[in-house]
Formats: C-alpha cells, sequence, structure tokens
C-alpha cells in the first residue's frame, strides 16, 4: 500500500520535468525520427544533386571560421591577458563588441561596402578613372566572404574561452616555464596554450555550431549550407516537401551531434587541473615602440571590422535614407518583436524555473536526465526546430480542419501551422537551454544547507521555493530573461519559418529589405537589432569584472577578506563560466 | 517527562553515496540532554542527523520524537512536520533576510508584534538585542551561529540538531559560544543530538557521548565513562595519548605501577593490557609508600603541562603529563604512583 503511494509519488514528482522536456525536446526527437520517411523519391533527387555541394560548403564554412576564429580569439586573448599596450584595458572588453552583431547583419554591411556601387569600388573607381572590367576585386557573395563575415561575428566565442583559460592558469606554470628557459613565445606554444585547449575546444565548438546554423548570412551570400536548403525545401509546392526538408535537418542534427561528440572526446582526455592555489597577477609584458603599435592595431582590427565599420556603415546609411517605413510600420515590427520576444522569455524563465527547482527537489539521476535532454534545442539550429515543430503541427492541423470538416461543413485551413503559438513554441525549444542554465548556476550558488534550514523550521517545498529560492534568484532570473530577449529578437531562420504570413519582426523586416537589394532602409532594424544585441554584451562584461570573490555582496566584508581576493577576473567563479559560455 | 519524549533513534541503518553512514545504530535523547556522536570527518554522522531530521529518507530502522514515531517502515514525515530545529554547520542563514527575519521564518503563526517580541527576547538571550534590522553578512561567525540557534529555537522544537556547530569558531570564540548555546539548550528542556569530531568538544559540551566508527555506535556513555572507562584502546586514544603495559594476572591483581588492581572476571595467567592515561601517572621528588622509581628520558613543555617520558626499571617507557610547577630535570630519578582506579584493563585477544 505504501510502497504503490511511493511510487505513485514518484511519478508525481517527475510530472513537471518530464512534460517539460517532452514540449521542448520533441522537435528534435520529430527530426531524428523522419529520417526513416518516405519521400516519393524527392530524397534521392536531392541526394544527387544539392547534397554534395551542401556538404562541400558546409565543410569549407566550418573549416575556414575555425581557423580564423581561433587565430583571431586565441591571439587577440593571449595579447590582452599577458602583454601591457596602449589601450589593452578598453580592448580587453571592446573584443566582445561583434556578439552584439547577427552575422546576417554583418553580411549586409559588408556587401553594402565592398558591391560594385559601395563606397570602396566607387572610390576606386573615381581614384584610379577604372571603369567597370578594368580592375579585380574580390567578390564578397563566396565562400570565402562568408567565412570572413562569419569569423568576424563569432570569434568572441573563442576569445572568451582562452582569456578565462589564460587567467585561470596558475601564475607557477608559467614562472616555471620561464625558468627552464623558455622566451614569451615558447612559453604561449608550449605552456599556456596546451593548458587552455579544453576551453579553447569548448569556445570553437559553440563557433561551429554557430556556424551550421548560419542561415541569414550564408543565404545572402548565395552559398548553399543545409540551413539554407532546409528552408528552400521547405517553401517549394513539391508534396513530401517537408518531409525532405525534415530529413534535411535531420542530416544537419546528425553533423551537430558529431561535432557535441567530438568535443566532449576531446575534453575527455584533456582535463587539466591546476595543481598550484596560487594566483597572482599574471606576469605582463611590457610593450614598447613598435611592438606595442603593433599589439594595439592588432586587436582593434578585430573590433573595427566586427562592430565599428558596419555599425558607421549603418548609421550613415540610416542618415542618408533609413527605412521608408519608419513612421508607422517600422513601429509595428518592433512591437511585434518586443512583444514576442517579452512572452517568450517569460515563459522560457518560468519554464527554467520549473525544470531546475524540480532537479533540486528530486534529485534523482532521470531528473537531471531529463533537465539536461530539455536543454538540447540550443545546440541545434533554428531551422531544424522550426521544421520539427511544423511537422507535427502541420499533422494536427490536417486532423483538426477534417474534422471540423466533417463536423460543420467548412475547412477553416491552418490553425496551428500559422499561428504564433508555432513561434512562441520553437523559440521555447531553442533557448530553453539559456535560461536554464543561469536558474540552475543561480540555484548551485544557493547552499543546500539552506533548503535543510527552511524545511526544518516548518516550510512546505512551496513555502521553501517562494520566500527562500525566489527571492535570493531575483538576478540570475533577470540576466536569464533578458538573453532569452535579445536573442528571440535576433533569431532569423526559425521565425521566418514559423511567423504567421502577415507578422512580421524586426529581424524580418531587415532580412526582407535586405533580401530586395535595400540595404539602405534595412540600416534602421539593423541599427535597432544592434542596440538591443549590446545589452548582453554589457551585462557579460559587468560580470567579468565582478567575478572576483568577495565582490559579491553575500560575503563577509571583513577587510582582511577583501585584502586576500586577487586582483582580476581569474576566479571566474565556474557557474558563471557556463553561462558566459552560452552567451 | 514519559518514557516516550525527547528523541529514540532504533536501529538506523543508512548507506549514503556508497558511504555507510549508520549501521544499527540505536541511540535516545532525553529532554534537556546534550548528546554528542562522536566519530572522525566524514563518516557520515551528518547523514544520522539529515535522517532524524527528515532531509534524508530513512532507509531502515525506526526514529521517534516526542513520543511520536517520524520515520519507519511505514511512516515518512516531512521534515516541516517533525517538530526538530538544525543547526547547520555553515549555519545557513538566508542571506536576503535580516536577523528579525531570519528568526521568526519558523515561528508559530502570531501576529507581527509579538513575533517582534519574541524575536527581541531571543536576541536578548543570545546577547545580541537590537539586531534586529542587520543583515547576516555583516555578523561575525560567533554571531552567526547564536542566530541560527535562536532561529532553529524560535520554533519550539523537541529536538535539537546540532552539525559540527562550533567548528567554523576559533578557539576563544569557540569556548564563549559553547558555553552561551549549553546554557540555552539546557534552560529550554529540548533534546539535543550534536555531531562533532572532537573529542574535547564531546567532552566538554556533551552529558552523554555516542563514539561513531564505521557507522557504528561503539560504545556509549557519560563523559567520564567514556574518557575514564573507554570501552578499548582505540576508543581511549581518540581523547588523547595512552600508555600501554602488558601484564598478566595473578591471584586475580593485575600489577600497575605503585600498587596493584583487582579483576575478578579475568582467570589468572591472562594476558591483559593496561591503559594509562598520562595525567593518571603522579611524579613525586621523594618516596612515599607503594611508589616506584623511573629516570626522565624526555620533557616536553605544553604551556602549562609538561610531558614527562619515563623509563621505568624494567625498561618500559610512559608518558606522564604535570602541571609545570615542578623544575624537572632530564636524566633525575623520580618515584612514581598510579591511582587504581584510573588503570583501564583490557584483557587481550588470545589469538595475539
Amino acid at each position: 500500500m505504501v510502497g504503490a503511494r511511493r511510487r505513485l509519488a514518484s511519478w508525481v514528482r517527475l510530472a513537471p520535468s518530464g512534460l517539460i522536456t517532452l514540449f521542448v525536446a520533441s522537435p528534435v526527437l520529430v527530426i531524428a525520427a523522419s529520417l526513416g520517411a518516405d519521400t516519393g523519391g524527392l530524397w534521392a533527387h536531392l541526394a544527387s544533386t544539392v547534397l554534395p555541394e551542401y556538404l562541400r560548403n558546409t565543410a569549407l564554412l566550418a573549416t575556414g571560421v575555425a581557423v580564423t576564429t581561433v587565430i583571431i580569439g586565441v591571439g587577440t586573448a593571449w595579447l590582452v591577458t599577458l602583454c601591457r599596450f596602449p589601450g589593452r584595458s578598453l580592448l580587453r572588453w571592446a573584443l566582445l563588441l561583434p556578439l552584439a552583431i547577427p552575422t546576417y547583419l554583418n553580411a549586409y554591411a559588408y556587401t553594402d561596402l565592398l558591391q560594385f556601387s559601395g563606397p570602396v569600388q566607387t572610390w576606386l573607381r573615381t581614384t584610379f578613372d577604372w571603369s567597370r572590367g578594368d580592375y579585380w576585386f574580390p567578390q564578397i557573395h563566396s565562400v570565402s566572404g562568408a567565412i570572413l563575415v562569419l569569423a568576424l561575428g563569432l570569434y568572441p566565442y573563442v576569445y572568451l574561452a582562452a582569456r578565462t583559460a589564460f587567467l585561470e592558469q596558475s601564475v607557477c606554470a608559467l614562472e616555471v616555464g620561464r625558468t627552464l628557459g623558455l622566451g614569451p613565445w615558447h612559453n604561449f606554444f608550449r605552456v599556456a596554450l596546451p593548458l587552455a585547449r579544453p576551453s579553447i575546444i569548448a569556445g570553437l565548438t559553440l563557433v561551429l555550431m554557430e556556424t551550421l546554423a548560419e542561415f541569414g548570412a550564408v543565404q545572402y551570400f548565395g552559398v548553399n549550407t543545409f540551413a539554407t536548403g532546409i528552408y528552400r525545401i521547405h517553401n517549394q509546392p513539391f508534396p513530401h516537401a517537408l518531409t525532405a526538408a525534415a530529413q534535411l535537418a535531420a542530416c544537419l542534427l546528425v553533423l551537430v551531434a558529431l561535432l557535441i561528440g567530438i568535443e566532449s572526446l576531446a575534453r575527455r582526455s584533456a582535463r587539466f587541473h591546476n595543481t598550484s592555489t596560487r594566483y597572482r597577477d599574471l606576469p605582463s609584458w611590457q610593450l614598447r615602440g613598435p611592438r606595442a603599435t603593433l599589439a594595439t592595431a592588432l586587436c582593434a582590427l578585430p573590433v573595427i571590422w566586427g562592430f565599428g565599420i558596419p555599425v558607421l556603415l549603418f548609421m550613415t546609411r540610416n542618415l542618408q535614407r533609413g527605412d521608408t517605413l519608419a513612421r508607422a510600420k517600422f513601429l509595428e515590427f518592433g512591437r511585434n518583436s518586443l512583444v514576442l520576444a517579452a512572452v517568450a522569455s517569460v515563459l522560457a524563465v518560468v519554464l527554467a524555473i520549473l525544470l531546475a527547482i524540480s532537479e533540486r527537489l528530486h534529485s534523482t539521476p532521470l531528473h537531471r536526465f531529463l533537465t539536461r535532454l530539455s536543454g538540447i534545442g540550443y545546440a541545434i539550429p533554428g531551422s531544424v526546430i522550426a521544421i520539427g515543430i511544423l511537422v507535427p503541427l502541420y499533422w494536427a492541423d490536417h486532423r483538426l480542419s477534417a474534422m471540423i470538416e466533417r463536423l460543420f461543413g467548412f475547412s477553416p485551413g491552418l490553425l496551428l501551422g500559422g499561428s504564433l503559438l508555432a513561434i512562441i513554441y520553437g523559440y521555447q525549444t531553442r533557448f530553453l537551454a539559456v535560461s536554464l542554465n543561469f536558474v540552475q548556476a543561480g540555484l548551485t550558488r544557493i547552499k543546500p544547507s539552506l533548503d535543510g534550514a527552511a524545511r526544518t523550521l516548518g516550510a512546505t517545498p512551496v513555502r521553501m521555493i517562494r520566500s527562500v529560492h525566489l527571492p535570493m534568484l531575483r538576478g540570475s532570473l533577470t540576466a536569464a530573461g533578458l538573453l532569452v530577449f535579445v536573442d528571440v529578437i535576433k533569431e532569423l531562420p526559425a521565425t521566418l519559418i514559423l511567423c504567421p504570413p502577415n507578422f512580421q519582426t524586426l529581424a524580418m523586416r531587415v532580412y526582407n529589405l535586405a533580401k530586395d537589394e535595400r540595404l539602405a532602409e534595412a540600416s534602421t532594424g539593423a541599427l535597432a537589432i544592434i542596440v538591443i544585441g549590446l545589452l548582453p554584451v554589457l551585462l557579460l562584461s559587468r560580470m567579468l569584472d565582478h567575478s572576483r570573490p568577495g565582490a559579491e555582496g553575500s560575503r563577509p566584508a571583513g577587510a582582511a577578506e577583501r585584502k586576500q581576493a586577487p586582483t582580476h577576473e581569474s576566479r571566474l567563479r565556474p557557474d558563471r563560466r557556463r553561462c558566459v559560455a552560452r552567451l | 517527562m514519559s518514557q516516550g519524549s525527547g528523541l529514540i533513534v532504533d536501529d538506523v541503518s543508512h548507506v549514503y553515496d556508497r558511504t555507510v553512514a549508520a549501521q544499527n545504530v540505536s541511540l535516545e535523547v532525553r529532554p534537556g540532554e546534550v548528546h554528542c556522536l562522536l566519530g572522525p570527518s566524514g563518516s557520515g554522522k551528518s547523514t544520522l542527523l539529515r535522517v532524524v531530521a527528515g532531509l534524508e529518507t530513512l532507509q531502515s530502522g525506526r526514529v521517534e520524537i516526542a513520543g511520536r514515531e517520524v520515520a519507519g517502515p511505514d511512516t515518512h514525515l516531512r521534515p516541516e512536520q517533525r517538530s526538530v530545529g538544525f543547526v547547520f554547520q555553515d549555519y545557513a542563514l538566508f542571506p536576503h533576510l535580516n536577523v528579525h527575519d531570519n528568526i521568526a521564518f519558523g515561528m508559530p503563526k502570531t501576529s507581527r508584534e509579538r513575533k517582534r517580541e519574541q524575536v527581541g527576547e531571543l536576541l536578548a538571550k543570545i546577547d545580541m538585542a537590537g539586531f534586529e534590522a542587520t543583515m547576516p553578512h555583516t555578523l561575525s561567525g560567533g554571531q552567526q551561529q547564536r542566530v541560527a540557534l535562536a532561529r532553529a529555537l524560535a520554533s519550539h522544537p523537541a529536538v535539537m540538531l546540532l552539525d559540527e556547530p562550533f567548528s567554523g569558531l576559533d578557539t576563544q570564540l569557540r569556548r564563549e559560544v559553547r558555553h552561551k548555546t549549553l546554557e540555552l539548550l539546557h534552560a529550554t528542556q529540548v533534546a539535543t543530538l550534536m555531531v562533532t569530531h572532537d573529542p574535547q568538544e564531546a567532552l566538554a559540551t556533551a552529558d552523554s557521548i555516542s563514539i561513531i566508527r564505521g557507522g557504528r555506535i561503539v560504545q556509549t556513555g557519560s563523559p567520564e565513562e567514556v574518557y575514564l572507562r573507554s570501552a578499548n584502546r582505540q576508543i581511549a586514544e581518540v581523547f588523547g595519548r595512552v600508555n600501554r603495559l602488558s601484564r598478566t594476572v595473578r591471584k586475580g591483581l593485575v600489577a600497575v605501577p605503585g600498587s596493584s588492581v583487582a579483576v575478578q572476571a579475568l582467570a589468572d595467567g591472562t594476558a591483559v593490557e593496561v591503559l594509562l592515561r598520562p595525567e593518571s601517572i603522579e611524579l613525586e621528588r621523594h618516596a612515599t609508600a607503594g611508589a616506584i622509581t623511573a629516570k626522565i628520558a624526555d620533557i616536553s613543555r605544553e604551556g602549562a603541562t609538561l610531558t614527562v617520558t619515563l623509563i621505568l626499571e624494567d625498561g618500559s617507557r610512559l608518558e606522564a603529563r604535570d602541571l609545570a610547577r615542578q623544575d624537572w630535570k632530564v636524566g633525575e630519578t623520580v618515584h612514581l604512583k598510579v591511582a587504581p582506579e584510573a588503570a583501564m584493563i583490557q584483557s587481550l585477544p588470545s589469538a595475539e
């Protein structure tokens, strides 16, 4: 009797995590399951025509972006952490700025800048009195152009990971290197870099995931990859188009799974622990003269190219022309974006709270597994998730409309597939991991003994959550909501596929204008997205500055303790690092 | 008080993280009594407290609080239904609540004014009147400990569980806080189960002590009992150094330096070990009746006491502790004597 009741109770306890995970993970599962479905020959056709090109382009893109981001990211991280040169403290956080610009905006900016009628080529022609055909100019609408634009937007992930890793290295390891006769260069390649490798690989994995998922930029550059192929095929009027799109999506899913597998393998074999507990200011080499100028220039270039030029360009264009719909429509699109993002982020935070707290209360392996599974969508490209949502929704819609037709004699068309519910659903699948990470990180900062104290003081679990957990989580919840909000504003492929036909967001507006070569008009929306995108970058740099022990209000304010605190952001807490990685 | 009040732990066994935290543990704590679980760090003593509090689900056995079964084969009361107060090793004060709200957190429902009054009374008892609006992180370790104690007492629990309550405090502060804590606990007539790894602390605090090894209770008794009549050598050594002398029972007597101890239970010829605490050996400059002589081999000074290493005539070594009043010299011959009641006599297993 008691046993049965306990079994029932344990199922009830599993319900919130189970239902939420099923809800957010099912689009991914649908895609995975679509591999075996019949497409009436369409798949065979695809495989013989476009698939090789998709594979080639995706591989080229991934390799190019990986190499470029590692060079830019690790190089700049090494310079700003271990060398002193003019502008270092400013550049240290300015190097994060390109994170604020979605890569598709970079693509528009550089197209505008480098196209035949753009400022650069116009200037060349007028200066040297050339006309068309007199000179060779690199074509930005190419795989290499896409690599450049993606690398400029994505290198901050590697930079951040590498910088954190360098900062966390014990000064002893580096000093031993020096006493063993290694110069700065050798020290970098033989001590610092190998020690930082696991972190750099983690950063690089994020870059590659973004590259695989990249839609806006590559689509604009006419580079056909899996992500663009999914979008194109799903728009085709063939029968089985959706199934074929799902199968393409499944291919992408396999690539992502491969990537995650490689990363965890790489990390398992190389997890280094600091054997020393001594952290001091890292040794820094004071650079002088031409070397200092060179260092400043090298670190400034990614910021100028990845952030300065696009922003300046959009600002000039906006002043020149701007969105002609600015008055009425622009506000409507802006409002659509804000409402969508607000609803999605609040929902994502609520679901994250339910999942994380349920995991904390009943810390069983099954709960932990379910919670991890619910975050799977973050690694999945938006277009894949969109297809994974459309497949079951269309199926449900057909059933529903058939039923309504039978009962009432008219067909209502698509009810769920073309509704805002679908897109909100898509955002949950895609971004729940972001809010979940923050809530989990916040919860780990609440000592388990506080739970015990609350319970033994007579608080029911509900009261404990309400009066202990939630008040203590306020900061994490705000950060979680903000990040999901910004991610939703920037998101493009899932929004394009899932939004109802008569509904436009800022990102869609910018995409549509850019598609029609109306880049000047797109600048207004682009600027708005960049401004919103700056919020998490500011939050991130603030977190990096405040992550020293003792900087947090909850610690004893003893003067002695203050003095012991290392004067570096080197002690970035592990949970913070997880969040940072998610940014 | 009725028989069933206080805390009864009956045959509890519990495995946590593949460590045996408790194996057939039974103990009883009466109201007003402080019972100490003494064992090495990481031996799962805290887990036993969590089982009693209901923070861990009981695996086997029975727990009774104030005459009511709170955990057993068919019962599992939630922690909030058990009437226990828990003082955690890290005190676990709610960092977002001030001292008043922390203490009032578990108080029975009553008017705001009444609560304020009660919090004020409790704060006065712990010498912290006027600290109501202070936030926990600005308090010292000792103050945090006292607030945690007051908070646990505020809900009038039948059982108090203290997990290494003084380990975070420095030596000087520890003595004061311990004194204050005991005063408060005795005044409230609550049954207290306290966990510690520090034998001196257990001796200083407890009314009774259970010594726990590998999840089993190996001896329970008053501080005097476990210290002066330890059940075996391992237990005796928990509380400090002991001298070991090998002897054989002759005519119902065991010889100890300067006298002999009568043993009824052991047959003649049984090999025994005599355990002597260093402070139970008395050193004299002049010969007295029954004293034997020894030579001082070494002296080490530890503030108020001296540890003197002695070599007996038969060549065996003893350590004696003496107050640093006498001016002993290495090489000097002294006379020593042992009070027969201070000798712990253990029969050795015949296998050895």
